[in-house]
């Protein structure tokens, strides 16, 4: 019997696209699995690269007998109604779900600029 | 009936409404810890004290009923519960059961939207990045965020994502949703949580990529592309990406390896002994155990 894996998926999914955008370029399996933490299988990261690549997030070229791996920036059209539904999730006081930034007023945009403009700040 | 009776919710409520006016001076991961852990108890203990007290109204009202009902969910006293307070109680609890229902089926619906949503980047151009829990969760990304985002700036989006995920988030999240449905006076609480744990995924985040200040920049990036609402949609609640990005500016926090779990095990310690209260989980240990004394 296979073993239960012992991250969530979801999980390692992340971590593999984190040490992917941390490498900058394309990386091989090989490369990913030597920058992830606690040593996953090959054949795991394999796993997880194609389904990220069956999601659209990373593309995927052939070099010798292996696969590179990038992420996916592709030129797509915008669809208006899934991003209406998507923007809902966002302040929802009620929502179990965790997104990156959430909504700013305008105020706090002013905030924010003049934070950053801060010099010293930036380097 | 007492004043005893409320005495444990009204400690819980009190507790709670402070914890969500003043900010702890902890890491922020024991700051999540401690206020999930106390939204959590505090709705046990509203929904127990609730529950508790129109059962005894209950049994004022049909006293035959009322020997059928264990000894320890009833006062004792035999004094009866008057009508106000009972259909108040009654009312309430049905009220809050109703409330967690319904909450608790949005996240559901809300979570089957998002893993769908997951199988693809999101079409639009804002830049999005929500971690969904579960098996086959993941981190959900929108075009915008692949597109005007450099690697390096996508290392920190995953890595703050891989930081909900792997602490659990959605938990923490769930017992503040479910604190400001249930009461809504407490939603500072809930406020006061979500900015910790989004607080603690930036830490992590900072942890990982080893620049606290990229880390504030790719924050403010993100929110900064976020398109503007209407003054009165966000009136009722600070999106925190402004304390965020200052605190990551500023010195990082103190881990408080020591404080954070002492804390955290004090206000554990005594927020569920007042839920147990609430929920008589005293006298019904003591009608267990006073049996077993005898027979000694």
């Amino acid at each position: 019997m296979r073993p239960l894996p012992r991250r969530p998926l979801g999980q390692l999914e992340a971590e593999v696209l984190a040490a992917l955008a941390g490498l900058g370029g394309s990386a091989s399996t090989a490369e990913l699995v030597a920058r992830l933490d606690d040593d996953p299988a090959y054949t795991t990261v394999n796993t997880i690269l194609h389904r990220l690549y069956e999601k659209g997030l990373v593309s995927r070229f052939r070099a010798g007998r292996h696969y590179r791996y990038e992420l996916a920036v592709d030129e797509s059209e915008l669809v208006a109604d899934r991003m209406r539904e998507h923007l809902r999730h966002a302040s929802d006081p009620a929502s179990a779900l965790n997104r990156f930034v959430r909504t700013l007023s305008s105020e706090e945009a002013r905030q924010l600029r003049e934070i950053l403009d801060k010099p010293g700040e930036r380097g | 009936m007492n004043w005893f009776t409320f005495l444990p919710l009204a400690v819980m409520l009190a507790l709670s409404t402070v914890l969500g006016r003043v900010a702890l001076p902890l890491h922020p991961s024991w700051s999540a810890r401690l206020l999930a852990m106390t939204a959590a108890m505090t709705v046990l203990a509203a929904l127990g004290t609730g529950a508790f007290v129109a059962i005894n109204y209950a049994a004022t009202l049909a006293p035959s009923a009322a020997a059928h009902v264990p000894e320890w969910a009833l006062f004792g006293d035999d004094r009866p519960v008057p009508d106000t307070v009972g259909v108040a109680a009654a009312l309430l609890t049905a009220t809050g059961l109703a409330v967690t229902g319904r909450t608790a089926a949005g996240w559901v619906s809300e979570l089957h939207t998002a893993l769908a949503q997951a199988q693809a980047p999101l079409e639009t151009d804002v830049p999005i990045a929500v971690a969904v829990p579960g098996r086959r969760g993941g981190v959900l990304l929108s075009r915008g965020m692949l597109r005007g985002f450099t690697a390096a700036e996508l290392h920190v989006v995953f890595e703050h994502e891989s930081s909900h995920l792997r602490h659990r988030h959605h938990r923490y999240a769930a017992a503040g949703a479910l604190v400001a449905a249930v009461l809504p006076p407490l939603r500072p609480l809930n406020e006061r949580l979500r900015l910790a744990m989004e607080r603690w995924a930036d830490e992590d985040a900072a942890e990982a990529v080893g620049d606290r200040g990229f880390v504030a920049r790719t924050i403010a990036k993100a929110a900064l592309a976020q398109p503007h609402t209407a003054g009165a949609v966000t009136a009722f609640a600070d999106s925190g990406v402004v304390q965020r990005v200052e605190a990551l500016l500023g010195t990082p926090p103190d881990r408080n390896t020591v404080t954070g779990p002492l804390l955290f095990m004090g206000n554990g310690f005594v927020t569920s002994s007042l839920t147990a209260a609430t929920l008589q989980l005293d006298h019904a240990l003591a009608s267990c155990l006073l049996p077993l004394l005898a027979l000694r």
